[in-house]
């Protein structure tokens, strides 16, 4: 009891939180240009690939109780993968949490701040981040089980006022080019996926480790959940060509909707309640994640003073691109980073366990 | 307590933020709302450079609320500048306006006739792209100069901008008189769809403004003009016709005087099927719709033959008026403006990759095959 | 060195300290006591007759040392040294002076017991007793100040009560090394978990009844001698939304009115800062009628929106201060005066906006609603830092400055209890007691954060009715 443990909702409530960020608002967008009205199907069958490699990864965390791959990598991949393999999450980590510190404050000078200096924003999101991290894995995760309830919430109902809009009729023809756009969308759409990956990482703080797969489960598929109705939605209103000319669809539909006689008419300004706390929490748990490795690297006790001397890195990545569309670029690689670790990880871990298994058997 | 010069070192990090804030803060009786905007074509040739003609409704709310009686300040100004673009006309108002217009709260954008011949799609860029208009703005194109449109004086409402708005929703909910597509978010989408779009037009008259039907536009160009009854019509093909509204059947009685039937439309459905049969595109179009008598010229005590019998008279009307109207499209103007197109992608998906290029060339070749079936429910409180 | 002697030197310099020789018979008793703490009447009426009558044994017990002696003194007692026997008995004083127990002003309740404590440890232990006439309400009675030796009762109910929480309770007071305890809020101060922390991390309580409810929930009481508030550890956030009268009505209304207090914390907290952020940079937000409407309203006033909110609300919180302080019904003059006065002034002086005003009035009066004053005050207090943010960042830095509070908030723990249990980690078992309170039959069990020993707290299948 007095002993912080995570809990096994807190698993599925972190995994939600590091999938779920600021992409949710460009996710129709970056879909629908390769997918067109087929997106929502291939956002399924990214889930699902994800929830495989989700459940492959607490599948090694289980039977290393109280370990996280920082413990277990050296141990199965030989000290020098092992080193490389958390030195290549670290980079993705870092790069990951600058362009989203970046495209959220990108998102918020368009929306709120025009005026604001970029750097202003990006302190301000930062300082709420980092003293979140200053108190914990245990902190950030009852901040999550808080906070992301209560935003779903808050978005699933101001998704239904947008039913007025759609026309569920433009989701058809169903995969009427056939199977090659859904493929060829495959990556970009798993890239919404990123951020299970840090179960990696966070499963040794467990209670039972072996409820992790369950749990890490059920958090995906929420996302999965979520991110198919956002699309859908977003294609029923817009339309699949207009989906990928409009910079934010998610944004864009809500703004479109106007409760009449009621006393909040615009409903945007409680769309900026629930992402600005999605996006802090990706930041939160990625970072978070980043000044485990790097203290662990040093064979350091606290993550604390880590998660301090990496702000100023995460800050350099943020402002550093020169444009929005740089942005994206930056993010496409660090989401290709991710994209190979997560596709190469999972499976390699599951070999190797198995391998070791067999021969301590077999000795 | 570990943490505190951890917390102590972010206060002291934010102060200066803080302190030196508010870049973005300007206090809400700084900025000047914009209600209503018109655009129009610069007719003055002789300055090359400015081609749009751009008039912004500005709104004083203080002479709004009759507090403070101020006779110079009167409740709207609209102030007109011209330039190569909406945004610099929009900047250059700020060398006349003392205070910084604001766009969120823009109603209604008025486009004048002449430049929605040439296309709106350029000029409404703006409005698209920038972070104070949404997409639920209401879209209208005036018969004549936009500008003229700004400077009625409605009798019962102080705000021209919001007169014309509040008509136009009011206009599209009560009467189906006026096209269901009305915002420019509405219109952006058929327009990069490839559609064709009809949009609430309006008629300058001396102290009100009419709403007058709809303005077809191939693409974003305005061909012509719909007028409201067609646009009822079109409005029953859309399946659109949603309520409150009434379908008059002229017939003549006994003494030859002319008789009306009233149907206060209460519900409207269409549906569209869609095949192909040699090559051709072929439209069936069901359309079902049901309400109440709403008056009723033929005497009284309703039997079941005499509903049915005016059921009929109305089912034979509708289709006419439906059959005119597709045969005006196909022929006329030769432009798909029912959302067919939209059906075939939806339904015949390969036949229509095949030809959405030439849609509107097929188009005039379908055949449309049309039913219409009424239902009169009630007849009200008296027999 | 005889007794008499060392008393005497030792009490030298009070001059309120009598030591007086009683011959009754031919026995010589010393007495000593101090004047101010025992009534004379007493000495003459009982200590007097007692000591006259052969018959009577001493029934006050012996001492030992000279220190005993004097604490004794100083508690109020009387020290009787037999000349005859050699011996130094006490005699329990009275006329300490004491209030009467009666009805507490600052937590009055509508329904439910009225008695409220006072400021004398026995008496207050006395009103809890009498409700739990059971030997498993224990009592831990110690002295504590190193110089006032205040006696600190912790009372706990064995068997209930984990025994984890309440060995890091008996840790924390037992490492208390200060010079005085002048009020339980000296001893709050000193066990609370973080010093930086506008929230509380204890509750106070002046209704036994109430400190009754919370040791059968398994939580400690802290009874401090010269105090009337009763300190009970650990708690949670939930519970500064909780007043007594939600246990003793019925479910519905107080479950209605829980959620009515939530409410009204919620907008005492953000509604300035969220007016400051719509008004000065968003209001686009606010529906087309009524930005206009404001904007009218607001035409006159000539400070930025922050400033002009900050002078309202901090002109309330003085006004609150001064009624606070001053008598009853002069506060009513200051409530007059603030209220009417200033604020129609302000608004005709064309200073602050009319709709300033209403949200001003309307996040005063939800302020009150909580019932934890320290739970409100501190809600009162993070106003401020909320509206500096919402004034230089909008919408945005206000929602960072929520997203900080609530990360404040969640990080903070009482006596190892986390202080946003049981909302998080999910406890659904106990949600039933948070933000509404379930009829009585889904109250079987007791809070599981606390994790206490015994958890069945009814057993509803002896309930029987007649018919």
């Amino acid at each position: 009891m007095i002993k912080d443990k995570l809990t096994a909702p807190q698993i599925t409530v972190q995994l939600f939180a590091a999938i779920v960020g600021v992409g949710i608002l460009s996710l129709p967008e970056t879909v629908g240009n390769k997918a067109g009205v087929d997106s929502w199907i291939v956002i399924m069958v990214s889930g699902l690939v994800a929830m495989v490699a989700v459940s492959m990864m607490a599948y090694v965390g289980s039977r290393f109780p109280g370990k996280g791959i920082i413990e277990y990598g050296p141990f199965l991949f030989g000290r020098f993968l092992g080193l490389v393999t958390l030195l290549a999450f670290l980079v993705y980590f870092l790069m990951f949490v600058g362009t989203v510190v970046r495209i959220s404050a990108d998102v918020t000078k368009l929306f709120l701040l025009d005026q604001t200096p970029i750097e202003v924003v990006i302190i301000g999101m930062l300082s709420v981040s980092t003293y979140l991290i200053m108190h914990g894995v245990n902190a950030i995760a009852r901040f999550n089980e808080v906070i992301q309830p209560i935003a779903v919430l808050i978005l699933l109902l101001v998704l239904t006022q947008t039913v007025r809009d759609t026309d569920i009729g433009r989701l058809l023809p169903i995969m009427g080019d056939g199977i090659a756009p859904l493929l060829h969308a495959f990556p970009t759409t798993f890239f919404s996926y990123l951020g299970f990956e840090i179960l990696l990482f966070i499963q040794p703080f467990m209670e039972k480790p072996a409820l992790g797969q369950k749990s890490a489960l059920i958090g995906v598929a929420a996302t999965l959940f979520l991110y198919t109705l956002v699309t859908a939605l977003c294609l029923a209103v817009l339309g699949g060509h207009e989906v990928t000319l409009v910079e934010y669809p998610t944004l864009a539909i809500i703004k479109n909707i106007e409760v009449p006689g009621a006393f909040i008419e615009r409903l945007d300004s409680i769309m900026m309640m629930v992402w600005i706390p999605f996006a802090i929490t990706t930041i939160v748990m990625f970072h978070f994640c980043a000044s485990l490795i790097a203290s662990r690297l040093l064979k350091l006790q606290e993550h604390r003073v880590i998660a301090l001397l990496l702000v100023p890195i995460v800050f350099l990545i943020a402002v550093l691109p020169r444009n929005t569309l740089e942005v994206d670029e930056w993010s496409k690689w660090s989401s290709y980073l991710g994209f190979g670790l997560i596709i190469v990880i999972p499976p390699c871990l599951c070999l190797m366990y198995k391998w070791k298994a067999r021969r301590r058997a077999r000795a | 307590m570990r943490k505190s010069p951890v917390s102590r070192l972010f206060a002291l990090l934010m102060l200066p933020v803080l302190l030196t804030g508010c870049w973005d803060r300007v206090e809400i009786q700084d900025r000047l709302f914009v209600l209503a905007a018109g655009i129009d074509k610069n007719v003055q040739k002789e300055q090359k450079r400015s081609y749009y003609e751009f008039t912004a409704q500005l709104v004083e709310p203080r002479a709004l609320s009759g507090k403070v009686s101020l006779p110079n300040v009167s409740p709207v100004w609209n102030p007109t500048s011209s330039g190569p673009s909406i945004f610099e006309c929009i900047r250059l108002m700020a060398t006349r306006v003392a205070r910084q217009p604001y766009y969120e709260h823009l109603q209604a954008i008025i486009i004048g006739e002449e430049l929605a011949k040439e296309g709106i799609d350029r000029s409404l860029d703006l409005f698209y792209r920038d972070h104070e208009s949404r997409r639920k703005i209401k879209l209208i194109i005036a018969k004549g100069k936009a500008k003229e449109a700004l400077y009625v004086k409605p009798r019962l409402m102080p705000l021209p901008g919001r007169y014309i708005s509040k008509l136009t929703e009011e206009g599209e909910s009560k009467t189906a008189r006026l096209p269901a597509t009305t915002s420019i978010g509405e219109f952006s989408r058929n327009f990069h769809n490839g559609e064709n779009s009809i949009l609430p037009a309006i008629r300058v008259e001396q102290n009100e403004v009419k709403m007058a039907g709809g303005a077809i536009m191939r693409g974003d160009r305005l061909i012509g003009w719909l007028s409201d009854h067609e646009i009822k019509t079109l409005r029953w093909i859309n399946g659109t016709f949603s309520k409150g509204d009434e379908v008059i059947v002229k017939l003549t009685d006994a003494d030859e005087r002319p008789s009306f039937i009233t149907m206060e439309v209460k519900g409207a459905r269409s549906t569209v099927k869609t095949s192909v049969e040699n090559g051709k595109p072929v439209i069936t179009l069901l359309i079902r719709g049901e309400g109440n008598i709403a008056e009723d010229g033929f005497g009284n005590k309703p039997t079941m033959e005499k509903i049915k019998k005016k059921e009929e008279q109305i089912n034979h009307a509708l289709k006419q008026r439906v059959e005119k109207l597709i045969a005006m499209m196909q022929q006329k103007h030769g432009i798909d403006i029912f959302g067919f197109g939209e059906e075939f992608r939806r339904f015949q998906y390969a036949y229509w990759k095949a030809h959405k290029h030439e849609w509107d060339a097929l188009f005039k070749e379908a055949e449309i095959r049309i039913d219409v079936q009424t239902f009169i429910r009630r007849y009200g409180q008296f027999k | 060195m005889n007794w008499e002697q060392e008393l005497a030197e030792q009490m030298s310099g009070s001059s309120d300290y009598v030591q007086q020789q009683l011959r009754i018979g031919e026995n010589v008793y010393t007495v000593c006591y101090l004047e101010c703490l025992v009534e004379a009447n007493y000495i003459q009426d009982e200590i007097v007759e007692k000591l006259a009558d052969p018959a009577c044994r001493f029934p006050f017990h012996t001492l030992e040392t000279t220190p005993e002696a004097i604490e004794a003194i100083l508690y109020g007692n009387l020290v009787i040294y037999s000349h005859a026997e050699q011996v130094l008995y006490v005699a329990n004083g009275t006329g300490m002076e004491t209030r009467n127990v009666q009805e507490s002003e600052n937590e009055s309740s509508l329904r439910g017991p009225r008695d409220g404590f006072v400021e004398s440890v026995s008496t207050n232990l006395s009103l809890i007793r009498r409700r739990y006439p059971d030997p498993e309400l224990k009592v831990d009675i110690r002295q504590i100040g190193r110089r006032t030796k205040t006696k600190v009762a912790l009372a706990y109910i064995n068997g209930i009560v984990n025994p984890v929480i309440l060995d890091e309770v008996k840790t924390r007071l037992s490492t208390m090394d200060i010079d005085g305890v002048m009020d339980s809020g000296t001893v709050e101060q000193w066990i609370e978990d973080s010093w930086y922390s506008p929230f509380p991390q204890t509750q106070y309580t002046e209704s036994p009844a109430r400190v009754l409810h919370m040791l059968l929930e398994g939580r400690i009481a802290i009874i401090v001698d010269g105090s009337p508030f009763v300190l009970i550890v650990p708690v949670t956030f939930s519970m500064l939304f909780q007043a007594p009268d939600d246990y003793y009505e019925r479910w519905m209304i107080g479950s209605a009115i829980r959620i009515i207090r939530i409410t009204g914390a919620s907008i005492a907290l953000i509604l300035p800062s969220l007016y400051i952020a719509l008004i000065s940079y968003h209001p686009g937000m606010i529906p087309t009628q009524l930005a206009l409407t404001i904007s009218a309203a607001r035409a006159e006033v000539p400070f930025p929106s922050f400033l002009e909110a900050v002078f309202m609300e901090a002109t309330l919180e003085m006004l609150r201060e001064a009624g606070l302080r001053l008598p009853k019904i002069m506060g009513q003059t200051i409530g007059i005066v603030g209220g009417l006065v200033i604020g129609q002034s302000a608004v005709e002086a064309g200073i602050v906006s009319p709709v300033l005003v209403i949200v001003v009035a309307i996040t005063a009066i939800s302020s009150f609603l909580v019932p934890a004053y320290n739970g409100a005050i501190a809600l009162r207090l993070l106003r401020f830092p909320l509206m500096l943010l919402a004034g230089s960042l909008g919408l945005f830095g206000l929602i960072l400055g929520i997203l900080a509070i609530l990360a404040h908030l969640v990080s903070l723990k009482s006596f190892g209890i986390n202080y946003f249990s049981p909302l998080v980690p999910y406890r659904p078992s106990d949600w039933k007691d948070m933000f509404v309170r379930a009829p009585l039959p889904y109250l079987r069990d007791r809070p599981e954060i606390l994790h206490p020993q015994d958890k069945k707290r009814m057993d509803l299948h002896k309930r029987k009715k007649g018919w």
